[in-house]
């Protein structure tokens, strides 16, 4: 048996390289968990959370569909990622700033992309309509997420332009992202508008198609809530000038991305129910 | 379940179709008054017609009081009791020529037909 020694201590592998090797394979890893297979026990789990039957016939349009909407939110998330990840990036920057991460405006920006992910993923449903057909029941946003998350938007939004216009840190910055959350906010409201007069699918499937518009109105709202929280955080965090407030809202600045994944993942609805209660 | 289709392949236009069958609906009680219509984009994109059509059709209802349009609930069905004048005369007109037209397929004469009515309701 022939053993080869490799000689690894001649030529240093940089930092950057390194971090080129780890964030390639991390954007890969995420991509690949958005295309990848959505298997039955996903599928139950989504027909129990929005309380729909998805019969062994309507299983195989149902996971295509969810597997290309997870798809394009995952992608946009990965895109995110290497964006502020990347050492070309870095260095087109700040040729000398530390390669992470961890900053809030770079923590930021893949939940921009997940959320406008989120949103392309509605956008680009092509549903023609069924039969020609209207029951005429006026279909609503309320009907396929808890408003309370809607007016949470705006109340994140609001507290971000407080904290935009009373920071003792820097302004611009801050306005530049509460800015964006606003853009991502307006994107998800047209988004969400388009989800809701999308046309219907037929009769028979009703039900999945309500639950389809509940599914994609979580994910936008979800990424929205993370969006305009992260950027609320982040304009209020240089309002105090005391360390102990801004190591306590730095912290709270992950309540937002909590929510996002409770309100995208956890969060039962029922789209039948919550029509009956607004009628 | 309350629905209305368009067939694309029918001589009448559409518009004239959802129109009908509005009018019917709302004539006929199946929509009340106060119910809420869908918006403009979500019948157009249901029925595969452009907005503009849908948009005619709520105008042409509306100019004939059958609905009102209101900022905040969309279009609803209006109460019979909140038409104006013109809007009331409108809707007697198209009724006595829907009421006329069936006359005149039974073969009916307008004055047999205003003898029925008396006979029918004598306190009117």
């Amino acid at each position: 048996m022939t053993f080869v020694a490799l000689d690894c201590d001649n030529e240093p592998v940089s930092g950057e390289i390194i971090q080129a090797v780890i964030v390639s394979g991390i954007v890969l890893g995420v991509l690949a968990y958005g295309w990848g297979p959505v298997g039955p026990s996903v599928t139950l789990r989504w027909s129990v959370r929005f309380g729909v039957l998805v019969t062994s016939a309507e299983a195989p349009m149902v996971s295509a569909r969810l597997r290309r909407a997870r798809g394009i939110r995952w992608s946009g998330a990965a895109i995110g990622l290497a964006v502020v990840s990347l050492p070309s990036y870095m260095n087109l920057i700040d040729a000398d700033r530390a390669a992470s991460t961890a900053t809030p405006v770079n923590r930021l920006a893949p939940v921009l992309l997940a959320a406008i992910g989120a949103i392309i993923a509605e956008l680009t449903v092509v549903q023609r309509p069924a039969a020609r057909t209207s029951d005429l029941r006026p279909r609503s946003i309320v009907h396929y997420v808890p408003a309370h998350w809607l007016r949470t938007i705006v109340g994140l939004l609001l507290l971000g332009a407080v904290g935009v216009a009373v920071t003792q840190g820097n302004r611009a910055l801050a306005a530049a992202v509460v800015l964006s959350a606003f853009v991502i906010s307006a994107l998800a409201a047209f988004g969400l508008r388009a989800l809701v007069d999308r046309p219907r699918m037929s009769d028979e499937d009703r039900s999945i198609d309500d639950a389809f518009r509940a599914d994609g109105a979580h994910h936008i709202v979800g990424a929205t809530v993370a969006v305009a929280g992260s950027a609320a955080a982040f304009a209020l965090v240089d309002v105090f000038s005391v360390t102990a407030w801004s190591l306590v809202i730095e912290l709270l600045a992950y309540g937002p991305l909590w929510c996002w994944h409770w309100i995208a993942v956890t969060d039962r609805w029922n789209v039948a129910g919550a029509r009956m209660r607004s009628a | 379940m309350t629905m209305i289709s368009v067939d694309p392949t029918s001589p009448i236009p559409v518009s004239e179709q959802i129109r009908s069958q509005l009018v019917d609906l709302i004539r006929n009680g199946t929509l009340g008054p106060g119910t809420r219509l869908p918006t403009v984009r979500q019948l157009a994109a249901d029925l595969g017609v452009a907005t503009n059509t849908v948009t005619k059709v709520f105008a042409a209802l509306e100019r004939d009081g059958l609905v009102v349009a209101n900022r905040r609930q969309g279009t609803v069905v209006q109460p019979f009791g909140e038409r104006t004048e013109p809007q009331r005369r409108r809707a007697l007109a198209d009724a006595t020529v829907r009421y006329v037209d069936e006359l005149t397929r039974l073969g009916v004469s307008i004055d047999e037909a205003i003898a029925t009515l008396r006979a029918l309701h004598p306190e009117t």
